[in-house]
């Protein structure tokens, strides 16, 4: 049931054992083995998920990754709260990059402005006024023993199940069917043509067949021409895969492009954003910042009656 | 890199520091570090969202992006004036403190096998409480920080 050689199966069973050995216990040897071990980890995850393109592209993806995946688990192993809070910012810068890599270049700056700029702040705020003296007995062993393996367990499921569902072979639904066939009839035409078109512009973005049809989606813009040669070679492409999806093709057939509305990595990114943003969300926009006033309003009343409760007598004086 | 190798590495990615997050939230005692390990799972969803958004071609993943730090913000405004107060009535962050919540039958905690505190992790970095002026420290011999964490 379990594949001991696939690289994956490692990578989460050592996952468990450095994420258990990091978290704060007496002992700083066995937190330095903890660590090394999640290195090894990651490094498994790695080589579970290969990923091909130029080698900048590559390293560029690994090294923000290892800054997200590494300072969130030095955040979690860290004694002291300070730390912990400096490293969480680390792995948040991390996560910015990611998504400054995915083309969400709003969604990136944001984090490091709210996330990064006020909330870790916050956090230091409070570490600040409410500061135990010392290194305390809490901080230093935690839950110990099997109220630790416990959690540890529960966090190396969650991870086993995503990563065997990311390994597992899907079966191709009608999407990857008409990917496939797409970049076959690429595969044997392209020698033949002369538009210098690669492979990676017919990329695939909604494959769907009901009663009426087959309509496809692709994300770049191609040549009139190009398009029609491809309309009258999908069906015969699909005749060897799956003849339902043919059939549905022969019927009729619509390829249509990405709408400057729906392209996520458009050069205008953050007005397409906001358009979506104001337009479907708009009610959910006003909801959040009804939300935003009253945690405000919260906050500070929380605050101040903890304030009343120290100085009880401050009152009746006045 | 191909779209589909992408979605994968950025889901994986995301699992990841959710779970993270999610082992330290049921293994730390510290207040404020288990609330830090709460908006540390808040990332890895928001990580997986993005990935899906590119993936699918679809804006709404990027828009509730957006709406999960809006709601990690009052998240944090209210949950840290609460652990203000609390601590404000307890003078600690531990929360095995409000253990008296918890379900009947249930045995209390109590902490055994605490190892020796060594010597050299006595000293530890503070910061300084806010709104009261720092003083100076006299004896400049004191070790007042310790360079290893």
């Amino acid at each position: 049931m379990i594949a001991w050689d696939q690289p994956a199966t490692w990578a989460v069973v050592l996952f468990a054992i450095g994420l258990g050995l990091m978290v704060p216990n007496g002992s700083m040897r066995r937190r330095a083995i903890g660590a090394v071990v999640g290195l090894a980890s990651l490094a498994c995850f790695s080589a579970a998920f290969p990923v091909s393109g130029p080698w900048l592209d590559r390293a560029v993806f690994r090294i923000l990754a290892l800054i997200a995946v590494g300072s969130a688990a030095a955040s979690v192993s860290m004694r002291n709260a300070v730390y912990a809070a400096v490293w969480f910012a680390i792995c948040l810068l991390g996560v910015a990059g990611l998504f400054l890599y995915q083309g969400a270049q709003f969604l990136g700056v944001v984090t490091v402005v709210v996330y990064a700029g006020a909330i870790v702040v916050t956090f230091l705020f409070v570490i600040m006024l409410a500061q135990p003296t010392g290194q305390m007995v809490y901080d230093r062993i935690t839950w110990g023993g099997e109220a630790k393996i416990l959690g540890v367990g529960a966090g190396a499921l969650l991870v086993a199940i995503v990563t065997g569902l990311l390994t597992t072979d899907r079966p191709p639904d009608d999407r990857d069917r008409v990917a496939s066939a797409i970049a076959a009839w690429d595969a044997r035409t392209a020698p033949s043509r002369s538009d210098g078109i690669a492979g990676a512009e017919w990329y695939l973005v909604d494959a769907r067949a009901d009663d009426g049809g087959l309509r496809v989606v692709l994300r770049n813009d191609l040549p009139p021409v190009l398009l029609d040669r491809l309309r009258a070679a999908l069906p015969h492409e699909l005749e060897s895969g799956d003849a339902p999806l043919a059939a549905a093709a022969r019927k009729q057939l619509d390829i249509e492009f990405l709408s400057i509305e729906d392209n996520v990595l458009h050069p205008n990114h953050v007005a397409l954003l906001g358009r979506n943003l104001y337009g479907r969300h708009l009610i959910s926009v006003e909801i959040a910042g009804t939300v935003l006033l009253a945690a405000l309003v919260g906050a500070i009343a929380v605050a101040m009656r903890a304030r009343r409760a120290e100085r009880p007598y401050e009152g009746e004086a006045a | 890199m191909n779209e589909r190798e992408l979605l994968d590495g950025y889901l994986l990615l995301g699992g990841l520091l959710f779970a993270i997050g999610l082992v330290g939230f049921l293994v730390r005692r510290n207040l404020i570090v288990m609330f830090l390990c709460a908006e540390m799972m808040l990332q890895g969803v928001a990580v997986s969202l993005v990935a899906w958004s590119r993936f699918r071609h679809n804006w709404d993943g990027q828009s509730m992006v957006l709406f999960i730090i809006a709601i990690a913000a009052c998240e944090a405004a209210v949950g840290l004036a609460l652990i203000l107060a609390l601590f404000q009535r307890s003078r600690t962050l531990d929360v095995a403190y409000w253990q008296d919540l918890r379900e009947p039958g249930q045995s209390r905690r109590v902490d055994r096998g605490v190892p020796e505190e060594r010597r050299e992790e006595r000293i530890w970095p503070r910061l300084t409480p806010a709104g009261v002026m720092p003083r100076e420290d006299q004896d400049k011999n004191k070790e007042t920080h310790r360079a290893r964490v």
